[in-house]
């Protein structure tokens, strides 16, 4: 059975195939900043099609999480605010705002009274510089110690990577002064440990993000609706999380404050405007440490395995192919490989719709792209060159039937 | 039999009570909304968390506007007529359901019918001045002695506006007051002339507040009514941003393109925008007897009547 699934030539081509794919990924020139079509389409991830178009559009409401939009606070409102949420016994307060310094005494001490009031606050910091070498972060800034020290701090800053789109985060980074973990996680270790654990077991270093919605799937408040003391926040808040950030504040100098460009957006390739406001992506990282649900990726090496299988078998049906049809061989070629990578493409975001799995078929993209040019360079160059290829077979031999010996009976 | 009829009776009713008492629930709400749960009962704040009953019916108060979640979907709520929550969603059902390319044309063929003639124009201007002055308090009313075009209401660009009126009864000079929803004085101008440039960017005003401006002469005698607006940035930009996602829309020409933006502006109630798209338009194609239509239909609407009859008669 096996030895029907070997053809040696088709063995030695997706070898060479390969062995250029990995040529071309040692001397690959990063030219995309050139041409403004590239860059779009380097902001752009199969899987985005799924978020953008495929996903469905009815809004289920997270019930454990709100939001509160808080506008440009200051720390009086803040405290207000605080007393208000706290008087209404939510089980975590996550403010994704920037105690970066002290400023007015009076106020920052009342602030200062409220965080210390409820134990289960998260305060946003943001890290600095990162040091390759030690694999740690230089510093968690932006969190007046006056303030951090009575609260548990995370980090609210995401992975920088080529491109503006937000697609994954870190959960724990080491500092100067230990492990640091991020807003999100912070916040839902505090509301669920286990849940949080589970998380930390993967041992990633990064997580991919989930996306559940938009800011839709959540209830808004804004500053008046918490500051009102007529509305009873008692039912609306209770045992739930409460993230304060800033989700618009309609100013003239900063309209796009904290807004940032996720899978979401409708505008999939060439995307001009955010779509999200930071405090929404923690909500939903949030949502996903809680309800356990991650996306799934394939090991490089299985990844890479399951590329040179295909690209085998693909070889093998083009030299099928090949011996069969002799006209229109080449168009029909480009026309099949056309064909499987469109499928490729499907099958990419079917399985990340479905399953939310996602596959990397970048090499194996590649590879079917190059497939054809390495077959012809390999029976019109390599095998005219070198006369010892020619005498291995196009299949491997069947196996001769044993010869019958006659055995004496005795 | 009458066993099973009483229980058929019994299922019917308690299904009919169960769709009367369906609920939405308020996802977000800015500025003055009320619900009323029943005609008679007294208005309720609406905030977010807050079940409303689609039997129940709602309105927004000075700019304000909600947002709601029923059965997975979100409807916005603004103005300031009393509306059924039921009708809120049925009617968003239906024009979703329309698509935004049958919306258009049900726009420009009734737009061409009723700018055939100054008559019909008139007409128009009369039914949709009615329609409008539920909302506004007093406007188009003969209550006011000044009268105003619905242009410089709804939402204005952050930038130069030209605020116009037109008084029946003698001339200015004029005091121009440009106040915020609870009174404070954003800009107090005595004016001569019946329009008044101001660049907005300059006042102390921002995106979240709501704002209003009238004109009053002789001492406050003569006035006109008070037209609430909000401020908006990259309107034009936004309205073709969502227009770029529409099939039609690609294939539309050039002139089909701009006529598209000025209808959604209009419906995003920025006027003052849809306006310059509109004279934009008209000054590249002053032959075109659709935009000169279309334009027209649209002034009676913001009750430019003579501008509008104008287009027509030229």
């Amino acid at each position: 059975m096996l030895r029907k699934l070997i053809f040696p030539h088709s063995f030695i081509v997706t070898l060479l195939t390969f062995l250029l794919i990995w040529f071309f990924d040692q001397i690959r020139l990063n030219l995309h900043f050139l041409d403004p079509f590239n860059k779009g389409l380097k902001d752009y991830e199969v899987t985005d099609i799924v978020y953008s178009k495929l996903r469905d559009d009815k809004i289920e409401l997270e019930k454990r999480i709100v939001l509160v939009n808080t506008g440009k606070p200051d720390r009086d409102s803040l405290r207000l605010m605080l007393d208000r949420i706290i008087a209404a016994g939510p089980r975590v307060i996550a403010v994704d705002l920037l105690l970066s310094e002290r400023k007015d005494f009076h106020t920052d001490s009342l602030l200062q009274q409220a965080i210390l009031r409820f134990d289960n606050i998260v305060l946003g910091t943001r890290l600095q510089g990162y040091n390759d070498d030690s694999k740690q972060v230089e510093a968690e800034v932006d969190c007046d110690p006056y303030f951090c020290d009575h609260a548990k701090p995370g980090f609210t800053n995401f992975p920088t990577n080529d491109t503006r789109t937000i697609r994954i985060f870190s959960p724990k980074e080491k500092t100067p002064h230990g492990e640091s973990l991020a807003f999100s996680l912070q916040a839902a270790k505090l509301y669920d440990p286990l849940a949080a654990n589970r998380l930390l077991d993967r041992k990633n270093e990064v997580e991919e993000i989930y996306f559940f919605g938009g800011e839709d799937s959540y209830l808004q408040f804004e500053q008046s609706d918490i500051l009102d003391t007529t509305i009873d926040l008692k039912p609306l808040l209770q045992d739930k999380i409460v993230m304060l950030g800033f989700l618009g504040s309609y100013t003239w100098d900063d309209p796009l404050l904290d807004r940032h460009y996720t899978p979401m957006n409708s505008h999939y390739t060439g995307r001009n405007i955010p779509d999200m406001y930071g405090i929404v992506i923690h909500a939903n990282i949030i949502r996903m440490i809680l309800d356990g649900v991650y996306v799934r990726e394939l090991s490089y090496w299985v990844n890479l395995l399951l590329t040179f299988i295909l690209c085998y078998f693909n070889i093998h049906l083009f030299y099928k192919i090949h011996h069969r049809v002799s006209l229109p061989y080449h168009f029909l070629i480009r026309l099949l490989q056309v064909a499987e990578i469109i499928a490729l493409f499907f099958l990419v975001a079917l399985a990340f719709h479905f399953f939310r799995f996602r596959i990397d078929f970048a090499i194996c993209i590649t590879a079917m792209l190059l497939t054809f040019d390495v077959i012809k360079f390999y029976e019109n160059i390599i095998r005219k060159r070198i006369p010892w290829l020619d005498k291995i077979p196009e299949y491997l031999p069947e196996r001769l039937p044993a010869k019958k010996t006659s055995v004496p009976k005795v | 039999m009458k066993a099973i009829l009483l229980t058929i009776w019994g299922v019917c009713l308690s299904l009919a009570i169960a769709a009367q008492n369906e609920t939405a629930v308020v996802l977000h709400a800015v500025g003055q909304v009320q619900y009323f749960s029943t005609p008679k009962a007294a208005p309720k704040r609406v905030y977010p968390g807050l079940e409303l009953q689609t039997s129940g019916r709602i309105r927004c108060l000075k700019g304000g506007s909600a947002k709601i979640l029923y059965q997975g979907c979100t409807f916005s709520i603004s103005g300031g007529r009393l509306q059924e929550i039921s009708e809120v969603v049925k009617a968003a059902t239906t024009s979703t359901q329309l698509g935004f390319t049958g919306r258009f044309w049900n726009f420009i063929t009734e737009s061409m019918q009723e700018s055939e003639s100054t008559e019909k124009l008139k007409k128009h201007h009369r039914r949709y001045m009615s329609k409008t002055s539920g909302s506004i308090k007093g406007y188009a009313t003969t209550e006011h002695a000044i009268a105003t075009s619905l242009l410089t209401m709804g939402k204005l660009p952050a930038a130069n506006i030209t605020f116009k009126w037109r008084n029946t009864k003698g001339s200015g000079p004029y005091t121009f007051m440009l106040t915020t929803e609870n009174g404070a004085v954003v800009a107090h101008l005595l004016t001569r002339d019946t329009f008044l440039t101001l660049d907005l960017e300059q006042l102390a005003m921002d995106f979240q507040g709501e704002y209003q401006w009238t004109v009053t002469r002789n001492n406050g005698q003569e006035s006109s009514a008070t037209l609430p607006f909000a401020l908006t940035s990259k309107a034009v930009e936004t309205a073709e941003q969502s227009l770029d996602k529409q099939e039609e829309f690609k294939t539309a020409n050039a002139s089909e393109q701009r006529l598209m933006v000025a209808y959604l502006l209009e419906q995003e109630n920025c006027f003052y925008n849809a306006n310059e798209v509109y004279q934009n338009l008209l000054a590249a194609e002053p032959q075109n007897i659709l935009v000169s239509r279309l334009y027209a239909a649209f002034l009676a609407r913001m009750d430019l009547l003579p501008e509008g009859n104008r287009l027509i008669v030229h």
